[in-house]
């Protein structure tokens, strides 16, 4: 998620409200929480994807109930 | 320090992780081509078995079929090998813009598969041939992705296959 987001930066997340395109999110996927944009968001399906192009890995569609939340502020 | 970092050593945040592997952006079709070469060299291997006469003794028949086992395995083994190493770089190197230059990429990976499974289920030196080919242009397409020429040379084995190097 480099140059937004870099190793050992801390999140804090707000669930409240759907988050939208580009949002950036926290989700959980098999017992893992990941960092990632949202790039589309189908029905119950979103879309993520990593901003460092170089080296982000694929990781398929989320449904929502896997959301944790959207990332409002980093410090 | 932010405020909340102090809170956060009160209260343990989560980590989260922005990678679902390790990105170590190290990957290379060599070793697929290996396997196939070596798929072909143990077909090659199994063709060249013969018995001494129509009717070969129980040991010799012990013999032939204790070498057509250890041919064979080597030949799944080598197959597994091909498919696992080209579905890594497939799914984890290639991205959208990979796929939208070389939309032939999803069917190029499509018939390794099939091919490969062929190979494992078949003694056909055609085949493996067939594989081979394939895996060494799933190799140049992968290499083109990372801006290098390529060249195929004669790989040296005894299969007088060639292999795919960038350049």
């Amino acid at each position: 998620m480099e140059p937004d987001y870099l190793p050992g930066d801390h999140v804090l997340t707000f669930n409240w409200i759907l988050p939208k395109i580009y949002n950036v999110i926290v989700f959980e996927k098999d017992g893992t929480f990941y960092l990632k944009r949202i790039v589309k968001i189908k029905k119950d399906l979103i879309f993520v994807k990593g901003d460092n192009n170089k080296v982000s890995s694929k990781i398929g569609p989320i449904r929502s109930s896997q959301l944790i939340g959207r990332v409002i502020l980093k410090y | 320090m932010h405020l909340l970092r102090f809170v956060d050593l009160i209260f343990k945040p989560s980590i989260a992780y922005a990678h679902c592997d390790i990105p170590c952006g190290i990957y290379d079709p060599h070793e697929a081509q290996v396997a196939a070469h070596t798929i072909i060299r143990m077909v090659q291997l199994i063709n060249e078995l013969e018995v001494s006469g129509k009717d070969p003794t129980f040991e010799e028949r012990k013999k032939i079929i204790s070498q057509v086992s250890r041919l064979t395995k080597v030949k799944e083994e080598h197959a597994e090998i091909v498919k696992h190493q080209v579905r890594i770089i497939w799914g984890d190197y290639f991205k959208d813009e990979h796929v939208e230059k070389y939309p032939n990429l999803h069917k190029l990976v499509f018939n390794i598969m099939k091919q490969a499974s062929k190979a494992r289920q078949e003694v056909n030196l055609e085949a493996v041939r067939q594989l081979l080919g394939s895996v060494l242009e799933f190799a140049e397409i992968f290499w083109q992705t990372k801006g290098r020429e390529t060249i195929r040379v004669k790989s040296g084995y005894p299969t007088e296959g060639e292999i795919v190097l960038p350049k």
